[in-house]
């Protein structure tokens, strides 16, 4: 096995195309794959030492190296502020020890349903910036993933930058994540919300899943109902079935189609009724 | 007063394994060392028709492979058990017929682990497919696929049905005692697999020492049973076998098995080299488990809350080899039913094998799953006569001064030996635990958190009466130092720590002046080893034997010295003094006079210890949980443990073994659980998979260790390793009943589980399939 150890990012893209080439970011899923002999590189190109680091803002928009580690994106004031659906997803993963590894490229590129980072991005309808030799594209996430370990990334490229709107103040958001245990969990089911709202209406509503099909994945049909609803605990009941229809889980060994079906639901109440109750002390 | 005993003497190994000292199986590395890895079988019930490991053989770097058709054929249990054996002999080296899916076919020995891992791929193996079954209740049945049918093994009790073993046994009149009753509750209760998942899993290194002798370092909990299993497989004498048991990174019961041990032996045996065999975290998994047990129990009460009548009906799954089968079955009824005082019990317990995992020891012993059935019940009874749990719990228990006629008609694989509790502080730890939970009634809160308190009492034993037997020795060195030697096994428990203890406050020295080399068969006197909560309690009476002979000595001595008798004498502080005229010698003196000066001789002492009771140590455990009704999940907001373990040699090292045993107790309550396939193999061995409680789970614990003193012990001490971990599976199903009105019946209480009870969920399916198993 062959390890490079690019110093920028075009030395690093001459040594990516091959057919058991991968990336090493954080090596928090790499190298436990490599243990289980669950995969046998050929060469591994170590892109650590590329400077892709960094939280900035830039306008309206935050720009996140790709090997931002997931307890800087935690402690940064930025992500706090702009977009703390992320920051507190982010806050629920793994232990000390992965969150000072992983990135939230390598959590984005591993591609798991049950990503922590990846609800939370798809409700900032986050675009992932990816490079190669032939040049650079933006893609938005929520056309990133084709499967389960599965998504779009050519074999001679690899994720820079992370790129989304800052969230407003008018926003309302949530992630819940229900895992076996507190810490160094893999969600059963995992949401994340965004919207709008003007007094008790919603709009520009968007959810997340993950844990609950192949990819992580939008609820939109559930949000079409939410948009320009007000919110009431009748519609709250109504909308929590909904999402239960929306979605097809399956069973494996974390927990079972029916569990999470009705999880949806939960969750989606819980949050929502969060928000309404924070609105109605709001108004009073 | 005590000087030593009851103090939080820090643990002698303590420094060294902070400091990452090489202590540990692992640590060692010795030349030419080999590597061993296994040949598992991917079926649950199949009959090797046909092995070819010529491939393996050819591969560079692979010095042995090792199948049914090399190797002795010996059968033996795996259970680490005092001699003869109570659990059948139903196991040899590598067989031919396979019993679940991990049963071992081969093993190949190599230059490294990486190259054996390859070589393993390369054998070829031709199975003849047998059915396999995996339903306890239909292993019994005619017809059932026969899981030992072999003509050499023993001691199973009914092979053609799988039955391993059986016990019934009828106290006072049943049925009349149901007549007496008010309210009369049958129910079932299923206690599920587990394992221990001790951060080290199993490892043996074996290497021959410079005489040619066997030396086998390993990580267990029965050094001597060691020696002696490994000279029966291996077919070679006892004098040929050194067992070494350095620090140990946690057993819990799973290393009381000697399964590893013989094949590495063999493999140096045969090569003359060193060997390494450990146990991958996966491997581990299926290693040893706890049996699960199903619970049929009956209970009659009038209703004033006292019990009439208890019929306990017990069904234990040992899996595919009967290891520990029969006492762990004994144990559900010896260890739980005393605690109730009823004039009329039946006890019936059958064990059965299946196509699963190995079951084995594991802390509780099967009193984890009776407790989980009995104060489940209890609480059911309370309701139904209107009494509050608690109050119930104050008047059905044994007290001091008391006996139960089930000490005297079960055992342990056998019929047990009266005994009279001497020393019960229960009622105190009752009182105190209900104290600290603050129990309040139940608001009527709307919210989607729902508030519950449950509530379990239990007991164990101290070592097995009558049976179980450990020996120390303890000899002076010149500077007034000893060295203490002990078969015991410290397990990381700190039992080395305490043994010192005893021996310093008997010898009136401080206890760094108490030395303490444990578990060598070659330099140390024989123990049983650290299992059935005896260590302290049996070991310990060893040491406090061996100390008070070695103290007669010193006295001896410096009545000559101090030309004085000895009601003139007393001893403090290392010294020798006459009360007369305050004149002393110190041990330092008596010591090199006895070595160099006068009448020369070491000064030594060799005392064994066994015990015709096994006095129970009681808790009472208390717990206030929070369910979300909306995601079924549940958190435990605080756990009080009241224990009466005697007196605390080291009270820090005994609360460590409670609120070790209670974290272990809620994981396995909450979230631990085996997920198999169809064909009955594990689905989720590994960390990532099975999910043991972290630190972030952990909730806040009260532990209070209520002294009593029990006359029978060193110092007042019973056992503590054990008895804790029976608590937290009926207290939390208790408080989920308090909470949202629910009983549960069988564990683990997922959040599947809990809405699936609440009727949120109609019905699991696929992953829950495996269930009763």
């Amino acid at each position: 096995m062959k390890v490079y150890n690019p110093k920028n990012i075009k030395e690093a893209l001459t040594y990516l195309g091959g057919k058991d080439t991968h990336i090493l970011a954080g090596g928090t899923d790499l190298i436990v794959r490599i243990k289980d002999r669950d995969i046998y590189p050929k060469s591994i190109v170590n892109i650590k030492m590329l400077h892709l680091d960094y939280i900035k803002i830039n306008g309206d928009f935050i720009k996140v190296g790709a090997l931002t580690s997931v307890e800087t994106l935690y402690r940064s004031e930025i992500i706090n502020t702009y977009a703390p659906v992320l920051s507190d997803a982010v806050g629920k993963m793994g232990s000390p020890q992965i969150r000072n590894l992983g990135t939230i490229g390598g959590n984005i590129a591993n591609a798991s349903p049950a990503a922590d980072t990846v609800p939370p991005l798809f409700v900032l309808n986050a675009g992932i910036t990816l490079k190669s030799r032939r040049g650079k594209r933006a893609v938005a996430i929520g056309e990133f993933f084709t499967g389960p370990g599965e998504n779009i990334i050519e074999r001679d490229e690899f994720i820079t930058e992370v790129v989304f709107k800052k969230m407003e103040s008018d926003e309302v958001w949530f992630f819940k994540k229900l895992g076996q245990r507190k810490a160094l969990t893999i969600a059963k089911i995992s949401l994340a919300f965004g919207g709008r709202l003007s007094g008790r209406k919603l709009n520009e509503v968007s959810i997340a899943l993950g844990a609950v099909a192949s990819t992580v994945i939008y609820a939109k049909r559930t949000a079409d109902f939410l948009n320009s609803k007000r919110l009431t605990r009748d519609v709250i009941d109504v909308v929590s079935k909904i999402i239960q229809k929306e979605i097809e889980p399956i069973t494996d060994i974390r927990s079972t189609v029916e569990y999470r079906r009705k999880m949806a639901g939960a969750l989606l109440k819980q949050g929502l009724l969060d928000i309404m109750y924070s609105v109605i002390a709001r108004q009073s | 007063m005590f000087k030593e005993v009851g103090k939080n003497i820090q643990r002698v190994d303590g420094y060294s394994l902070v400091k990452g000292n090489p202590v540990f199986t692992d640590d060692i590395d010795l030349k030419d060392m080999l590597f061993i890895k296994f040949l598992r079988s991917p079926h649950p019930h199949a009959v090797i028709k046909s092995i070819d490991t010529r491939e393996a053989e050819k591969m560079a770097g692979v010095a042995l492979v090792l199948t049914h058709q090399n190797t002795p054929r010996v059968p033996h249990t795996t259970a680490g058990q005092g001699y003869p054996e109570p659990s059948p002999y139903d196991s040899v080296m590598f067989p031919r017929k396979m019993r679940f899916v991990g049963d071992r076919v081969a093993c190949v020995a190599a230059e490294s682990p990486e190259i054996a891992l390859d070589a393993v791929k390369k054998i070829d193996v031709e199975y003849k497919i047998l059915s396999p079954v995996f339903n306890p209740e239909d292993a019994l049945k005619d017809g059932a696929p026969i899981i030992h049918d072999e003509k050499d093994s023993s001691g199973i009790l009914d092979p053609k049905h799988n039955l391993v073993g059986e016990v019934e046994v009828n106290v006072g009149n049943l049925d009349a005692g149901f007549g007496e009753a008010d309210v009369v509750l049958e129910n079932r209760y299923e206690a599920h697999y587990a394992q221990h998942t001790p951060i080290e899993p199993h490892i043996v290194i074996t290497y021959l020492d410079e005489n040619g002798r066997l030396v086998i370092r390993t990580s267990t909990q029965v050094p001597f049973h060691v020696r002696r299993i490994c000279a029966n497989v291996l077919g070679i004498s006892i004098r040929k076998i050194r067992v070494i048991k350095p620090r140990i990174g946690g057993a819990f019961g799973t290393k009381q098995e000697v399964y590893l041990e013989y094949i590495a032996a063999y493999v140096t045996l045969q090569t003359e080299r060193p060997a390494k065999f450990e146990l991958t975290r996966s491997e581990e998994f299926t290693s040893r488990t706890r049996h699960p047990i199903i619970t049929v129990l009956k209970v009659g009460a009038r209703k004033d809350g006292t019990l009439t009548a208890i019929d306990m009906r017990i069904l234990s799954n040992t899996g595919a080899y009967g290891s520990h089968a029969t006492t762990v079955m004994y144990n559900t009824g010896s260890k739980v039913l005393p605690l109730y005082r009823c004039p009329n019990v039946r006890f019936e317990g059958k064990v059965v094998y299946t196509n699963l995992p190995v079951a084995g020891a594991y802390r509780g012993y099967g009193a984890t799953q009776g407790y989980f059935a009995t104060e489940s019940m209890l609480d059911e009874i309370a309701e139904k006569i209107g009494m509050a749990p608690v109050d119930l719990r104050r008047k059905i228990h044994i007290k001091e001064g008391e006996t139960s006629p089930i000490f005297d008609a079960l055992g342990e694989g056998k019929k047990g030996i009266p005994q009279v509790i001497s020393s019960s502080k229960l009622p105190l730890c009752i009182e105190e635990g209900f104290k600290l939970i603050k129990w309040k009634k139940k608001p009527k809160e709307e919210g989607k958190m729902k508030r519950g308190y449950g509530c379990a009492i239990m007991m164990q034993g101290s070592g097995i009466p009558a049976v179980d037997m450990g020996a120390a020795t303890i000899k002076m060195n010149e500077d007034g130092s000893f060295n203490l030697l002990v078969g015991a096994t410290d397990l990381g428990t700190g039992s080395d720590t305490i043994l010192a203890q005893i021996a310093a406050e008997t010898l009136k020295v401080p206890t760094e002046r108490i030395i303490v080399y444990s578990s060598d068969t070659d330099f140390t006197p024989f123990d049983v080893g650290a299992y059935a909560s005896s260590t302290t309690y049996i070991s310990g009476g060893a040491v406090l034997k061996t100390a008070r002979k070695v103290l007669e000595e010193i006295i001896l001595i410096g009545e000559k010295m101090l030309n004085e008798s000895k009601e003139n004498l007393k001893v403090e502080n290392g010294k020798v003094v006459s009360k007369k005229t305050n004149s002393s010698v110190t041990y330092r003196e008596i010591a090199c006079n006895a070595l160099y000066e006068t009448n020369q001789h070491q000064i030594i002492a060799s005392m064994s210890h066994i015990s015709h009771k096994s006095p129970p140590p009681f808790a009472a455990h208390f717990v206030e949980i929070l369910i979300n009704r909306g995601t079924g999940k549940i958190k435990v907001e605080k756990y009080v443990a009241c224990v009466d373990c005697g007196t605390a040699i080291n009270p820090k090292l005994a609360e460590g073994q409670v609120e070790g045993s209670i974290i272990n107790g809620i994981s396995y309550a909450l979230t631990e659980e085996f997920i198999f396939n169809k064909n009955g193999k594990m689905r989720n061995a590994s960390f990532r998979d099975y999910k043991i409680f972290t630190a972030m789970d952990i909730p806040e614990m009260k532990v209070v260790l209520i002294p009593s003193h029990e006359p029978s012990g060193p110092f007042g001490a019973k056992s503590v390793g054990e008895v804790c971990i029976n608590g937290p599976c009926p207290a939390i199903a208790n408080a989920i009943y308090d909470a949202v009105g629910v009983r549960i019946r069988k564990t683990p209480f997922t959040p599947e589980r809990v809405l699936k009870a609440m009727g949120e969920i109609e019905h699991l399916k696929d992953i829950h399939k495996m269930e009763n198993y």
